[in-house]
C-alpha cells in the first residue's frame, strides 16, 4: 500500500513539470551532457548524477541479492566482479568531485565530472550487456 | 506537455520498483531519486541536507555492491 502511494506520488509530481524532454534525458546516465569550462559542474547537476547513480546501483544490488540468494545462475559471481572493476573506481573519485564542487574548482571538478558520467555510462554498457537490470 | 515523456517516467518508476521488490529490496532509494529528478527540473539551490541526504544514500548503495562475493 505504502509502495502504492509512493507511485502515485512519483506520478504526481512527474505530471506538472514544465519540460519533460528534460527529465527524460536525466534518467539515462548515459547521455548526460559533458561538463566543460562553459558548462561547469554546478551542485545541482552533481545531484543529478548522484540521483541517476543511485537508480543504477539500486538495480545492481538488487541483481547482487538475486545473486547471493541463489535465484539466479552462479555465473553471476562473475559478472558482479567484472562490474566491480568499474564500480571500486567511483567512490574516491566521488569523494573528490564534490570537494571541488564546494569549492567551486571547476577546472578539476571539470574532469572528474566527465571521468565520472563516463565510468557509470560504461557500468550500465557493460551491465545492460549481462543482462542486469538497470 | 509531452504525455509520452511522463509515461516512460512512471514505466521507469514501476520497473525500478518491480526489479527491487522481486529481489527482495527496498524500492525506496531508487523512487526518492527518481522523484529528484522530477522536483529537480524546477527548484531552486539544494540546501545542505538535501545534499547530504543524496550522498549518503549513494555512498551506502555504492559501499554494498563493492563488497567482495
Amino acid at each position: 500500500m505504502k509502495l502504492i502511494r509512493t507511485l502515485l506520488l512519483a506520478t504526481a509530481l512527474s505530471a506538472p513539470l514544465a519540460n519533460c524532454a528534460q527529465l527524460q534525458t536525466a534518467l539515462d546516465v548515459a547521455s548526460f551532457t559533458n561538463a566543460s569550462i562553459a558548462n561547469p559542474v554546478t551542485p545541482a547537476m552533481l545531484n543529478n548524477l548522484e540521483n541517476a547513480a543511485i537508480v543504477v546501483f539500486a538495480g545492481l544490488n538488487a541483481y547482487r541479492s538475486s545473486c547471493v540468494q541463489g535465484a539466479i545462475p552462479p555465473s553471476c559471481k562473475t559478472v558482479i566482479r567484472q562490474l566491480q572493476v568499474y564500480t571500486r573506481q567511483i567512490p574516491p573519485l566521488l569523494t573528490q568531485l564534490r570537494t571541488f564542487v564546494r569549492t567551486n574548482d571547476q577546472v578539476n571538478a571539470v574532469i572528474v565530472y566527465n571521468n565520472i558520467a563516463q565510468l557509470v555510462a560504461s557500468l550500465k554498457a557493460q551491465a545492460v550487456q549481462n543482462n542486469v537490470g538497470v | 506537455m509531452d504525455v509520452l515523456a511522463i509515461l516512460a517516467i512512471v514505466n521507469k518508476v514501476i520497473l525500478v520498483a518491480n526489479t527491487l521488490i522481486q529481489a527482495g529490496q527496498s524500492a525506496e532509494p531508487a523512487i526518492t531519486a527518481l522523484i529528484n529528478f522530477a522536483k529537480g527540473i524546477n527548484r531552486g539551490p539544494l540546501s545542505a541536507e538535501q545534499i547530504a541526504q543524496t550522498d549518503a544514500i549513494l555512498d551506502a548503495l555504492i559501499a554494498r555492491f563493492n563488497e567482495d562475493i
